[in-house]
């Protein structure tokens, strides 16, 4: 339980609004932004993603509390001194692999991801290796994810980190994989650092892989 | 007179309600068509295309036209006309599965094309089982899986079958393959081998592989199959009735492409309803609100457009064949014999379609001639009430040695899986369950297990068909 039991109330049954009202009155009531951040917001947050794991909450409600949440974090991000990275646990790039549009598992895991405390860059469907490379470059995550639901796309995982390490790039990050076809087996054998079979426990092997 | 037995799961006025929104939908807000040709052509027969968003209405005498021309019934290799006069229902395979589970050892493993030529090999065994789909191999060129896959089922099997393109570049190849096989263009189309799957990208998307396998199907003369897979709450509306309507609208926009393409093309609809677990995420087509979904899309769509309708009516979303499977199977089946399809699919599957059983398949293959007995329904006429009989037996006695009883004992049907004897008998028997007797039936049917005897000219065109495949898609 939080000291900002109002916030966590209202993350946690996704009033946005109610949300927003209530982080104005702590910022004018001059709380220092950072702890207003993890304890009104993420705190609150990992409690919805623990509820979702039990199967207490459900995921329009998560995503309606994810999305309470982002509202406050609004107004607070403007008033954190110093590097984003500070707000998160780390920063994910997630996206499906070339040829495949199946989103729904990745969407859950994005979502998953974004309520232990990751800051998601959701890339869509379809993306082929070269794009992830240029992506990675740009946008510098702890963690890659990649999504295939098709035996005959899963072969683009092995190319992306392939390109990662022709770019020299591989050894800066983590890359996660996963969807229905793919397993521990085939993660390893392409050189994945992690793999998980559903958002859950996506969620936790990205923050072991961060040694969080 | 038929005297099956019907479910309507919905009233008239209902079907009529769903059917208007469809034109509404249709007309005024829309499909997306990801098929640059398509677009021009449904322009110029008459479709409101917008060439920028690829956002294509359709106004209501087209799709009225459309659903005057698409034929009524279709006709599967062996003659099978569906839907059956005397209301006999059907069975197809699962299809696209990425995993089977051996009997021998129960363990799963990755699909392989091996397995593919022992599944086509089994169906071609199993009567109950009128067509036959190939599942996902992992051992051979990953662009090319589907190729291989028909070619294995062609090798194999003689029954009609269901296609499943993975992806836009193997359609000439598939069609291509089953052309070899009838001979000549005219053959093909006379005697379609195909349903040849059209699935749509829900919500109302249509990519370029839909447009254009709906496309050489007319072309090629083949059954047109629209799929509309749907997941209730993330790819459609979480309500039931919303997710036959968005259904409704997908499998209607197929009818009127195959037709604008190719008037009198036959059209099978086939709705693929999935259900969510809320918490989890995972797609279910077990849960009682996915087989009524299914159930009712089918039933829907029949009454709407009038054509043939397979539906889900095996698979589970247990990963071994155990009591929720069996639960599933028979909860779905009864579903598939008491409404309106003119087929079931998904004979073999586990784990919501990733995985097939031959064990299952069998136990399946059985169960169908179960449901069909339970669809046939009670007949009740003079010689059915057998009022003499009861008129004439003496209070207390037994009609065992009756004509009547005679005349009528072989009319139950008995499934040989399912064990009816007592208990003494059973244990002095190896106390097995029903698992254990399936899969001693798949050891007797893997003996006979034998590729089909075609013409070498047949088997060296397949083969050319799928090494020019493997050279020109495998980079
Ligand atoms: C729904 C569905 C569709 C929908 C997708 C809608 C959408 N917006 O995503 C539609 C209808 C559009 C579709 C299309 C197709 N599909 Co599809 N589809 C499915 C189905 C039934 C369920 C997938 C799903 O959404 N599951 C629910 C989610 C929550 O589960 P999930 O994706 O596995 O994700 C979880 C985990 O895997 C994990 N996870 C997922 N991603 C990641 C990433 C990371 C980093 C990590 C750590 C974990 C992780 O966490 C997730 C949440 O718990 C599957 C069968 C199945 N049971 O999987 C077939 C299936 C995958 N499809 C299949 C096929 C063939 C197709 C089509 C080719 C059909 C066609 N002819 O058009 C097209 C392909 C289009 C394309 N180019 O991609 C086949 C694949 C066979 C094969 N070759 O491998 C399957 C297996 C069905 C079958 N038996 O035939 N499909």
């Amino acid at each position: 339980m939080s000291d900002y039991r109002d916030l966590e109330e209202s993350i946690l049954n996704g009033e946005d609004e109610k949300v927003q009202a209530l982080v104005k009155e702590y910022i004018d009531q001059r709380i220092d932004p950072m702890q207003l951040m993890t304890e009104g917001l993420i705190t609150p947050m990992s409690i919805v993603g623990s509820k979702m794991k039990s199967g207490d909450m459900f995921i329009p409600e998560v995503l309606a509390s994810a999305q309470a949440m982002r509202r406050g974090l609004e107004l607070i991000k403007p008033l954190i001194v110093g590097e984003e990275s500070s707000i998160y646990i780390g920063k994910v790039v997630l996206g499906t692999v070339e040829g495949d549009l199946h989103n729904i598992g990745k969407n859950i895991v994005s979502l998953m991801l974004e309520s232990v405390g990751f800051n998601v860059i959701d890339v869509g469907e379809d993306i082929n290796a070269n794009k992830f490379i240029e992506i990675v470059k740009q946008e510098n995550p702890d963690i890659l994810g990649l999504s295939a639901l098709l035996t005959t796309t899963m072969p683009c995982m092995k190319e992306v980190i392939e390109k990662l390490k022709d770019s020299g790039l591989r050894e800066k990050i983590k890359v996660m994989v996963g969807g229905a076809p793919v397993t521990q087996e085939f993660a390893n054998s392409i050189g994945a650092d992690g793999y998980a079979s559903e958002a859950g426990s996506a969620a936790e092997k990205a923050k072991q892989l961060l040694g969080k | 007179m038929s005297e099956n037995i019907r479910m309507d799961l919905l009233s008239t006025e209902e079907v009529n309600n769903i059917y208007e929104k469809c034109f509404l939908i249709l007309s005024e807000k829309g499909v997306k068509v990801d098929h640059e040709e398509g677009l021009k052509f449904l322009s110029a027969h008459g479709a409101h295309v917008d060439n920028t968003s690829h956002v294509v209405k359709f106004p209501r005498d087209i799709v009225e036209k459309a659903l005057a021309s698409v034929p009524h019934e279709a006709t599967l290799t062996g003659g099978i006309v569906i839907p059956d006069n005397s209301g006999k229902l059907y069975a197809n395979t699962e299809t696209g599965a990425n995993n089977y589970i051996d009997p021998e050892t129960n363990i799963r493993h990755s699909m392989t094309i091996e397995f593919d030529r022992l599944w086509a090999q089994l169906v071609e065994q199993l009567d109950e089982i009128s067509i036959c789909a190939y599942q996902s191999p992992t051992d051979v060129p990953t662009k090319t899986a589907d190729i291989h896959g028909l070619k294995t089922l062609l090798e194999n099997t003689s029954k009609h079958i269901m296609v499943h393109p993975y992806s836009l570049n193997s359609l000439n190849y598939l069609f291509e393959l089953g052309l070899v096989v009838a001979g000549s263009k005219e053959e093909y189309k006379k005697k379609p081998r195909f349903n040849f799957i059209c699935c749509s990208q829900a919500p109302l998307v249509f990519k370029e592989m839909d447009y254009e396998a709906i496309k050489l199907s007319c072309e090629y003369g083949q059954i047109v199959l629209p799929a509309s897979l749907t997941t209730a709450g993330a790819t459609c509306p979480v309500t039931i009735a919303g997710q036959i309507t968005q259904v409704g609208v997908e499998i209607l926009a197929m009818i009127v492409f195959s037709q604008l393409i190719e008037k009198g093309t036959p059209v099978i609809g086939n709705p693929f309803s999935f259900a969510l677990n809320m918490s989890t995420g995972r797609n279910l087509l077990g849960s009682v609100e996915a087989v009524l979904s299914e159930a009712a899309c089918c039933e829907f769509i029949k009454k709407a457009f009038n054509i043939p309708v397979g539906q889900n009516g095996f698979g589970s979303d247990s990963h071994i064949t155990d009591g929720q499977s069996t639960f599933e199977e028979a909860f779905m089946g009864l579903f598939g014999a008491f409404t309106i399809p003119d087929f079931l699919i998904g004979a073999g599957a586990l784990s919501t379609i990733l995985c097939v059983s031959p064990t299952k398949l069998i136990i399946d293959a059985k169960g169908l001639n179960i449901l069909n007995r339970a669809r046939a329904g009670i007949k009740v006429s003079e010689e059915t009430i057998a009022l003499d009989e009861i008129i004439n037996i003496q209070q207390g006695g037994h009609y065992l040695e009756n004509k009547h009883t005679l005349k009528h004992c072989r009319e139950a049907i008995r499934v040989p899986l399912f064990n009816t004897d007592t208990y003494d008998t059973w244990v002095a028997d190896g106390s097995k369950d029903m698992h254990t007797r399936a899969t001693e039936t798949y050891m007797e049917l893997k003996k006979n297990c034998k590729p089909l005897d075609l013409d070498e000219h047949i088997k060296k065109e397949l083969n050319n068909i799928v090494k020019s495949a493997d050279k020109n898609l495998s980079e």
